[in-house]
């Protein structure tokens, strides 16, 4: 009897402690429970189906095999070095570019300018097109024949002969980058923008009287108050980007051969091209373990915003 | 007097180059989704249209074309069931998430910030299971079921910051009128945030219109695709053939999300910028 006496306390006051927040808890029950089902647990079912032989055709009913995925993967896979090369080319070539285009445009756009609410407007607008129509856009003006890119290059002389952007291993690079550096350089300005409001105006009127202008007041004004909000920005762009498959999808889908696969494009192709569910989500474990210590630092970066606002 | 002359010139220039830069492209697709196609397919490409004309538009729409209109319907009902749910239960949550204090509540907080790094590839063969094991594949409640995972995280941070722009003395008067908490919510502090409730479900909406990847995987036939996989196919088809008829359907997928974007971008900037900004 007075073993039992503790937990049935517990178990009362943590009857109490619900009963006391029921008003929240019951708003946020059906809410939680989707998100259980439907983000938590793909992200841990992924891990386990790593460690499967799951195949769309061969094997529907996934049996362990241990890390046999994994070894294969980073033992025997010819093509996995190259991909997870290109993973850190594409994340930080692409949130490079974005960053820079992106810091470029929030200084312009935090300007006092006529207009400025519209140009904001019309900058947001690659980010909210769909990312198929991204694809048709481009594609098109990168095409090998009637290409607008190809057409433009040829009459100021810098090429010769037209080229196949997406199709040629030395171009195919270039030309994803700058595509995906239209679509994603908005939410980064955005964000970017965001930041620079928050930085009073007594401060630039104070360097203002201290003389200092232009570069120096960006250089020593501007960047360092800006650092934080541009921290976090770029932490975020680094782990969408990792995860994003679409953008590369659609425009080569990771081609030629295995030129722009990523690991993102790596899961899709091994899991729905190949049928490697098992393999497949391999990839995908080793990619997400990627993301977690990403999302750490992003934790940490958070934390210590909190520590010193 | 002339530097800041030369800042004006600098400035007015770099927005003209950014702007062109965004808006190139896109004038590109338009016009030429304009153009019959001898106009298209020419080694002298051309900003100016010289027979216009509306016969891609046709193409896209009409029966005997790409007769995109069946997508179209999945698409705007299964956006359209994606906003309805997201709203229901993004208002709920964001709600408790603005005015309560209660164990759990920074977990919590932190998981909805967090969920975006998971979305895509890390998911999709985890998504596939789970739709397969609830007999969904290929149906629009599936699609619906998935893209709530999209939605749901940042509109409950959007509605939070909304019901967070109330004052606290509405629900305190409403308790003391003798409407209990659900009823202070429900018909007090609801109505309040109509207008960003409205901005919330279309940003849902506009989201899983735009999405590629899940409808990609999960779904297999005119059943359940949406105009995204209908563009995609329209790419795989005519991709050497039809340009003008490719861009009038991207024309006509991108209008009405730029539309609800142009219209709701004031009320969710704020909203988006704080919620990934500030926690």
């Amino acid at each position: 009897m007075t073993a039992v006496r503790p937990t049935e306390r517990m178990r009362w006051r943590f009857g109490a402690q619900v009963w006391k927040h029921r008003v929240p808890y019951l708003l946020l029950l059906p809410s939680v429970l989707y998100l259980a089902g439907f983000t938590l647990y793909p992200i841990l079912n992924v891990f386990y189906l790593s460690v499967t032989d799951l195949h769309l055709v061969k094997s529907l009913v996934p049996h362990f095999v241990g890390l046999r995925n994994y070894v294969e993967l980073l033992r025997d896979d010819a093509d996995f070095r190259g991909i997870f090369v290109n993973t850190l080319v594409w994340t930080f070539g692409s949130t490079a570019l974005q960053f820079l285009l992106g810091l470029g445009t929030s200084l312009i756009l935090n300007a006092k300018l006529p207009g400025r609410a519209f140009w904001r407007g019309i900058m947001l607008v690659p980010w909210v097109t769909p990312i198929i129509v991204v694809g048709i856009i481009w594609r098109w003006i990168y095409d090998g024949n009637y290409g607008l890119l190809n057409y433009y290059l040829q009459q100021s002389g810098l090429i010769d002969r037209y080229v196949v952007w997406l199709a040629d291993g030395r171009t195919v690079w270039p030309a994803l980058l700058l595509a995906s550096t239209w679509k994603g350089y908005p939410y980064m300005c955005l964000m970017l923008l965001a930041g620079l409001q928050t930085i009073p105006n007594e401060i630039y009127e104070a360097a203002d009287v201290d003389g200092a202008s232009g570069v120096r007041r960006f250089w020593y004004v501007t960047l360092p108050l800006l650092k934080p909000v541009a921290g976090i920005v770029t932490l975020v762009a680094l782990v969408l980007t990792w995860n994003n498959f679409q953008m590369i999808w659609v425009l080569t889908e990771g081609g030629p051969a295995y030129a722009t696969s990523v690991l993102a494009t790596y899961v899709f192709t091994k899991g729905f091209v190949f049928f490697q569910l098992g393999s497949g989500s391999a990839v995908a474990g080793i990619s997400t373990l990627v993301v977690l210590l990403l999302c750490l630092a992003y934790g940490r970066v958070l934390r210590i915003e909190e520590r010193n606002p | 007097m002339t530097r800041r002359r030369l800042q004006l010139v600098g400035l007015w220039s770099g927005l003209l180059l950014v702007m062109a830069f965004t808006l190139l492209p896109y004038a590109w697709l338009v016009i030429s989704s304009f153009k019959p196609s001898v106009e298209i397919f020419t080694q002298t490409p051309s900003w100016r249209i010289h027979e216009f004309s509306w016969r891609n538009y046709q193409w896209a729409l009409g029966p005997t074309g790409a007769d995109l209109g069946v997508y179209f319907w999945n698409t705007i009902v299964a956006a359209g069931s994606t906003a309805i749910l997201t709203a229901i239960l993004a208002s709920m949550a964001g709600y408790a998430m603005a005015r309560y204090a209660f164990p759990g509540r920074r977990i919590l907080a932190m998981a909805l910030l967090l969920s975006p790094m998971f979305q895509g590839p890390p998911v999709m063969i985890p998504f596939y299971r789970i739709l397969s094991a609830l007999r969904l594949l290929n149906t629009i409640p599936g699609l619906v079921l998935v893209y709530l995972s999209l939605t749901l995280p940042i509109c409950i941070w959007l509605m939070a910051g909304f019901f967070r722009g109330l004052p606290r003395e509405l629900e305190e008067a409403a308790l003391v009128d003798g409407c209990g908490p659900y009823g202070a919510f429900a018909r007090i502090l609801l109505p309040l945030t109509l207008p960003g409730l409205a901005a919330t479900s279309l940003y849902a909406f506009v989201v899983a219109w735009n999405d590629y990847q899940y409808a990609l995987i999960l779904t297999s036939s005119t059943n359940a695709k949406t105009i995204q996989m209908g563009l995609a196919e329209l790419m795989t088809f005519f991709g050497q053939t039809n340009w003008g008829g490719i861009m009038a359907s991207g024309v006509l997928t991108t209008l009405p999300v730029v539309l609800i974007f142009m219209f709701i971008q004031r009320a969710l900037v704020q909203g988006i910028t704080a919620g990934a900004l500030k926690s």
